[in-house]
């Protein structure tokens, strides 16, 4: 009797829809890609840099910054990894929950049009609470994952991708991870042959403190650059200023892998330095500065053949 | 040869009649008016005045003893058949005692499928008539103001025709049963807003007031009642939209002579116009503005009306205007009309009134517009509540008198918005933008006579209410639900079809997304409404 009464109630009241303060909490435990995307600052009406990324002519004072457009390409190929990892959560994120139960929301199954044959669906519960790093309050913990099926039978659900969010207080602040097993399920799901030789994406951010901090993790399998793993991190001011640092490989003897920290300013300025971790000019340095038009005002390399253009002097002084 | 083509039936009971009573005569009436019909039946207007008006006439002027005619209005069948007993073991109890009676019962109200509908209950035809026929009275006089009401004669003796015939030499004193209806089987019997009564039975009390005394003796036998209310209800319906109406009769009857109903010279009280007054229909209307007794008059004869006491309007219709004045009835005295005391009056200034009381209750829509507060009981939203309290504002159809008086319909539509903030421990505060639409029906009751017009109903609504959260890319939220509600309001008649007006809406409202939670919310709201389309 105790179950009849709602339900006889509700087909009295006839009532229907998706208005839920717990699903603001859960869809809130996702983490979304256009927060976590790196943002280095372009000015699309004055920026002299079209075809940015494919100068090849030696540096030049007043010329456009090798730097920075090297730091601009590496967040365009990162923010689009990050938006294969996401871009299942992002889908799922404007659909009421499917099932609802009083700790965990299920959206789905679904129909995979990119992997046919196979239901998808994402899960999320709610755990104990806990308190943060660095915090002294208690936030809700929540975990989820995207898993797929073969409709046929149906088989068994394995993941995809998966993570953890503790909230803090406001819309998408705490602190989270994300993964997406690529290796394991490549020969399932032909989506994920679009990540080539990668094996695993990791992620870590967090997003209730300034500056807001984005971690990635990329593991490759078997390749013919023979290189395992390369690590992505990015920090972003409330006021738009940034930082992020990643490793680059090139096709230059000299030079086949290089670490770059770059930073800027909300203007645009900024700064950019590269340390050689392998090549013939492994342990070699050189430091790039640019104007808030993204133009070299200071250039020095300690490579055999390095410039050293303009006036360190020059350079902005970056917030961290 | 009375001016009634003596054939047949015969009666003699009136106690002031010619000596061939031999015997003193007692009479009792029952008088019957039920305004509800019960079920699949619409509510009358006028039965119960119907009863009242001849209740006072047979009490008056008819030889009734106040206390020995009961009047029910709106009585159940049980207390009916009460009252009809207690009335037949009085006539018993006169018979023993050596006097003649007369038993008179008179209903005016629904009849359907065989049967008179007194409310919920219900008393059939035949088995009221064959209580009727073996009433221990010497005669039992049925009349019967109800649709199809017909059905009660037909079996035997019924006829349709302007009179029946009366053998005015008789010489041995009546016993039986006699009839009256106002319509036949198939016929619907018709009210009329302008008389205040049923056609049939305005014209049967107009009648017995004085105006079917053909013969001038003051006195109106039932053949003179019954041929002037057949002639007057047949001529006012003609072009009714329910078509003619056809009273009947019919009589199961020993002995000869006729039945005197009333006597108009009884109390020496009412109405007298003079020979010397102008020919012509007069219409005689009380304070009410409803007609109360017809008069036709013609050249160098003198009429009597036993009217009441009361003051009335007296009218007479000429081609092109009207001819209207007052006079005074005194308690036991006769009132003289003087002609010179009328005065010219167009015909937009027509005394009769009666649709001043059927306007209050006549069908008609109204539309009306305002604002209100919807209030929702529930936890503020920054402290983690589901809905919040808005604004709205809009229109309301209405169909007023829809079932019945006072009892209507209403059709609304109603839209808000309001922005707000929303907090939970995980998500923090978030700013939304709340909108709600409501439509709603109402079943409501209202007396309408008064210039407070008070309101009370029931309501079922559909609301729809959405929320979208600004700055963020959430979904947004929506949730519809059925919410029965009760109603009470007021409303005020400021100008003539404009009113102006205050309601309270309390409603329930079931939430069961994140958990079931039974919520309510009040609406407060004012309102300016415009009627129209009412007679």
């Amino acid at each position: 009797m105790k179950r009849l009464a709602p339900i006889c109630l509700t087909l009295l009241a006839g009532c229907t829809g998706n208005w839920s303060n717990a699903d603001l909490e859960f869809v809130s435990a996702l983490p979304v890609k256009g927060e976590l995307q790196s943002k280095i600052p372009t000015r699309s009406t004055t920026n002299p840099l079209n075809g940015e990324g494919t100068r090849k002519d030696p540096l030049g004072l007043g010329e456009p910054s090798q730097s920075y457009l090297e730091a601009k390409k590496a967040s365009t190929d990162f923010n689009a990894l990050l938006d294969g990892l996401l871009s299942i959560v992002e889908a799922v994120r404007t659909l009421p929950p499917t099932t609802r139960e009083k700790d965990s929301r299920t959206w789905g199954p679904f129909n995979d049009d990119k992997n046919p044959g196979y239901e998808v669906q994402l899960v999320i519960v709610r755990g104990e609470d806990q308190v943060p790093d660095g915090g002294s309050q208690p936030g809700k913990t929540f975990t989820w994952k995207i898993e797929f099926r073969e409709k046929q039978g149906p088989g068994a659900w394995f993941t995809l991708a998966d993570g953890a969010f503790l909230a803090t207080g406001g819309i998408r602040k705490g602190q989270g991870v994300a993964r997406l097993l690529i290796a394991e399920n490549v020969s399932k799901l032909k989506s994920l042959q679009v990540f080539g030789p990668l094996a695993l994406i990791e992620t870590g951010y967090i997003t209730d403190r300034d500056p807001l901090t984005v971690g990635m993790r990329f593991t490759f399998g078997a390749n013919d650059a023979g290189y395992s793993e390369l690590g992505y991190g990015y920090q972003e001011k409330a006021d738009k200023a940034g930082r992020m640092a990643f490793g680059l490989r090139t096709t230059d003897a000299n030079i086949t892998l290089l670490n770059v920290a770059a930073g800027w300013l909300p203007s645009g300025a900024g700064a950019a330095t590269a340390t050689v971790q392998e090549g013939n000019y492994q342990g070699a340095t050189a430091v790039e500065c640019w104007d808030d038009s993204f133009k070299t005002v200071y250039a020095f390399q300690n490579w055999p053949g390095g410039v050293n253009l303009g006036n360190q002097a020059s350079c902005v002084a970056l917030p961290f | 040869m009375s001016p009634l083509r003596a054939i047949g039936v015969l009666l003699a009971l009136w106690a002031a009649a010619p000596a061939r009573a031999e015997a003193p005569i007692r009479r009792f009436a029952v008088v019957v008016g039920h305004d509800d019909g019960g079920e699949g039946t619409r509510e009358l207007s006028f039965a119960r005045d119907d009863a009242r008006k001849l209740h006072e006439i047979f009490t008056r002027v008819g030889g009734v003893p106040a206390d020995d005619a009961f009047l029910l209005l709106n009585a159940g069948a049980d207390d009916v058949l009460t009252a009809l007993g207690e009335m037949e073991r009085r006539a018993r109890d006169a018979t023993l005692k050596g006097s003649r009676s007369v038993l008179i019962f008179y209903y005016s109200g629904h009849a359907k499928d065989g049967a008179l509908r007194l409310g919920s209950s219900k008393l059939p035809l035949e088995a009221l008539k064959r209580r009727l026929a073996t009433a221990p009275a010497d005669v039992k006089l049925g009349i019967f103001d109800a649709c199809r009401s017909g059905a009660i004669t037909r079996t035997k003796g019924a006829r349709r025709a302007p009179a029946f015939e009366i053998e005015s030499d008789a010489t041995r004193a009546a016993k039986g049963l006699v009839l009256l209806t106002s319509s036949a089987a198939n016929e619907e019997s018709q009210e009329s807003d302008q008389l205040g009564g049923s056609y049939f039975s305005h014209h049967l009390a107009s009648a017995l007031l004085g105006d079917a005394d053909k013969s001038g003796d003051g006195r109106v036998s039932l053949a003179e009642a019954y041929a002037y209310a057949y002639d007057r209800t047949v001529a006012d319906t003609a072009e009714s939209a329910a078509g003619p109406q056809h009273p009947t009769f019919s009589f199961d009857l020993a002995g000869n002579g006729d039945l005197v109903l009333t006597d108009v010279m009884l109390r020496k009280e009412g109405l007298l116009v003079p020979a010397g007054a102008p020919a012509g229909q007069y219409f005689l209307v009380d304070p009410r503005g409803f007609v109360v007794a017809e008069l036709t008059k013609a050249e160098g004869v003198e009429r009597r009306v036993a009217l009441a006491q009361g003051r009335y309007l007296v009218k007479r219709r000429l081609p092109d205007k009207l001819r209207v004045g007052e006079v005074v009835v005194r308690d036991g005295s006769i009132t003289t009309l003087d002609e010179s005391r009328l005065k010219d009056t167009k015909f937009s200034d027509d005394p009769v009134k009666g649709p001043v009381k059927n306007t209050a209750w006549a069908r008609r829509f109204s539309l009306s517009l305002g604002g209100e507060w919807q209030q929702v009981f529930d936890r503020p939203t920054q402290l983690g509540g589901y809905f919040p309290s808005a604004p709205m504002f809009g229109a309301e159809v209405a169909l007023h008198n829809a079932f019945g008086p006072g009892f209507g319909v209403g059709l609304d539509v109603l839209y808000g918005q309001i922005n707000g903030f929303l907090s939970t421990d995980a998500v923090g505060t978030l700013e939304y933008r709340y909108g709600v639409f409501s439509v709603g029906g109402t079943f409501m009751w209202e007396y309408a006579p008064s210039f407070v017009v008070p309101v009370v109903g029931v309501r079922v609504g559909f609301q729809s209410m959405t929320r979208e959260f600004l700055g963020t890319d959430l979904p947004k939220q929506t949730y519809m639900v059925l919410t029965p509600g009760l109603v009470v309001g007021v409303r005020f008649r400021i100008f003539k079809g404009f009113n102006a007006g205050v309601k309270a809406r309390l409603h329930y409202m079931l939430y069961n997304v994140d958990e079931v939670r039974n919520l309510g919310f009040l609406d407060l709201s004012a309102m300016l409404s415009y009627e129209f389309g009412g007679g």
